[in-house]
């Protein structure tokens, strides 16, 4: 009896064996899928940073009518989202919407594209090397020097 | 016994698959471009190039998602960090590209560190870089009008547009310089010999608006060098890699020394490592049991010029294997930064949003 339980699975097994290598053959090898992945934990601090917070507020900012209008409506979503977040902006100062908008409009065509944030993202070697000069950006805003979150830990 | 006896074939038959495995000998490979796995997107592809009687393998190899920032930030990149390489028709790899810290596939290590102690003969290793080229080149085309393989053909596409070390001539300057260094004593490296190493840090800006970059990004380009470049580790410390025509050149550190007995592994593995990054988790919040890029390229770069035998130690504070770098920093004012892979142990990392010195 013991023998012929012993010979039938056997038998299974072989079976078995060629089924799963004959399956293997047809769809292709089968991976180990990997569990030393570095973790999605680590990604979410990051998405929590206020540089973050702050940079894709006005990336996601809607589009306005003309690429100065977009720059400021991403302006007031960076706010908003850093209240909203209990964080510190990326912008030092920033002018009122009318100064920040006929500062913008005075830039030639070229720069003023750069200054929709999407725009930006999508060009950003062209945008580098067509850089206004420093007087005339602070005419709009003044970025906050960086600061790290544990600075004064 | 006999019932583990049973399961092993078993198992095997299941699930027993390596890179190797997908590897198909030269001889069975088409001319051209041959897709070896794209089964599963979700795990990554082998993909061979074949020139006559010699082949190249690229693998991809898909690791952790990035975080949400890095995706909108850079949307013309994968999704997750990918690790890439390609492997000559030795199993020797002779180009690897990491997204994080650690290898997706943990044995690349293994394999990595066992590729330097097999260098290629020189004209082997630059006829192998110019198939690798190709075989981006035609993967990418390839990959990219596949839904399911078009996050393999970014990185593709990106090593296809670079000059193959040899006719580099940032590469070819660094030749010359090298050359100028070995000791006459020493004139006649076999294979098997002396490494020389050398790190290249790349940058950008992140997280830009307008003109405005709060932070930066960077990124490390190590070189392994004897009679020709053997290998090439680039470590992306999870953002942008080095080499990417996003990334500019910053500067270069240099082992200084030829050195013997290397490895390339991570920062836990002390002072007898060179290369690799650190193993604590990346964070941009950076100042307690963990690092950013930056930290990964600081330690990489002092790997390069200090780590190995022959080299000074970075058990800068005396635990065994925890670096720490304090010093100049690159802001311009004079102000001082810290880096460290465990922020924890140096002030948390001040001023790492900025990038590395090259030492």
């Amino acid at each position: 009896m013991k023998k012929t339980l012993a010979i039938v699975a056997s038998l299974a097994i072989a079976a078995t064996v060629i089924i799963v290598v004959v399956v293997r053959r047809n769809h292709g090898p089968h991976h180990h899928h990997d569990s030393a992945k570095t973790g999605a934990v680590e990604a979410v601090g990051i998405d929590q940073t206020d540089t973050s917070v702050s940079m894709m507020a006005m990336l996601n900012a809607p589009e306005q009518a003309t690429p100065c209008l977009t720059a400021y409506a991403a302006i007031e979503a960076e706010g908003a989202a850093m209240k909203l977040h209990d964080g510190k902006s990326m912008f030092k100062w920033v002018a009122p919407k009318d100064a920040f908008v006929a500062a913008c409009e005075a830039l030639p065509v070229a720069q003023q594209q750069c200054m929709a944030p999407r725009y930006r993202r999508d060009h950003g070697d062209d945008c580098q090397k067509n850089r206004p000069m420093p007087d005339v950006l602070a005419k709009m805003y003044v970025g906050l020097p960086i600061v790290e979150p544990n600075y004064q830990r | 016994m006999m019932k583990l006896t049973i399961l092993v074939p078993f198992i095997c038959a299941v699930g027993c698959t390596s890179s190797v495995d997908t590897r198909t000998p030269v001889a069975d490979l088409s001319q051209g471009l041959n897709m070896l796995d794209t089964s599963d997107a979700s795990w990554g592809v082998t993909a061979a190039y074949r020139e006559n009687d010699h082949a190249v393998y690229l693998e991809q190899r898909v690791g952790a998602m990035k975080p949400q920032a890095y995706r909108e930030e850079a949307p013309e990149e994968p999704a997750n960090e990918i690790d890439m390489r390609f492997v000559d028709e030795n199993g020797n790899t002779f180009f690897v590209q990491r997204g994080g810290d650690g290898y997706v596939d943990p044995t690349w290590a293994q394999e990595i560190n066992d590729s330097l102690l097999h260098p290629a003969a020189d004209s082997d290793r630059i006829r192998d870089f110019g198939l690798a080229q190709k075989a981006a080149g035609e993967f990418a085309k390839a990959a990219i009008t596949n839904a399911d393989l078009a996050p393999f053909a970014f990185h593709a596409s990106q090593y296809a547009a670079r000059a193959i070390p040899t006719q580099d001539p940032t590469m070819v300057a660094k030749v010359a310089k090298i050359e100028a260094s070995r000791p006459t004593a020493y004139g006649n490296y076999g294979f098997g010999g002396s490494w020389w190493f050398e790190g290249d840090l790349y940058d950008k800006g992140t997280s830009c608006v307008f003109w405005y970059c709060p932070a930066r990004h960077s990124s490390v380009a190590l070189w392994a060098y004897q009679t020709t470049w053997q290998l090439a580790v680039i470590a992306c410390n999870h953002g942008t890699c080095a080499g990417s025509s996003k990334m500019s050149y910053d500067c270069n550190s240099n082992s200084g020394v030829w050195r013997d007995n290397v490895t390339i592994s991570a920062e836990t593995n002390g002072s007898t490592s060179i290369g690799g990054g650190c193993l604590t988790s990346y964070s941009w919040d950076s100042g307690g049991y963990n690092h950013l890029c930056n930290d990964d390229s600081a330690y990489e770069l002092w790997q390069v010029k200090n780590g190995g035998p022959g080299g000074g130690s970075l058990d800068t504070n005396g635990d065994g294997y925890n670096f720490v770098y304090t010093g100049p920093g690159t802001g311009g004012d004079g102000s001082w930064v810290n880096y460290a892979c465990t922020c924890a142990y140096n002030n948390n990392c001040n001023n790492d949003w900025s990038r590395p010195i090259c030492p």
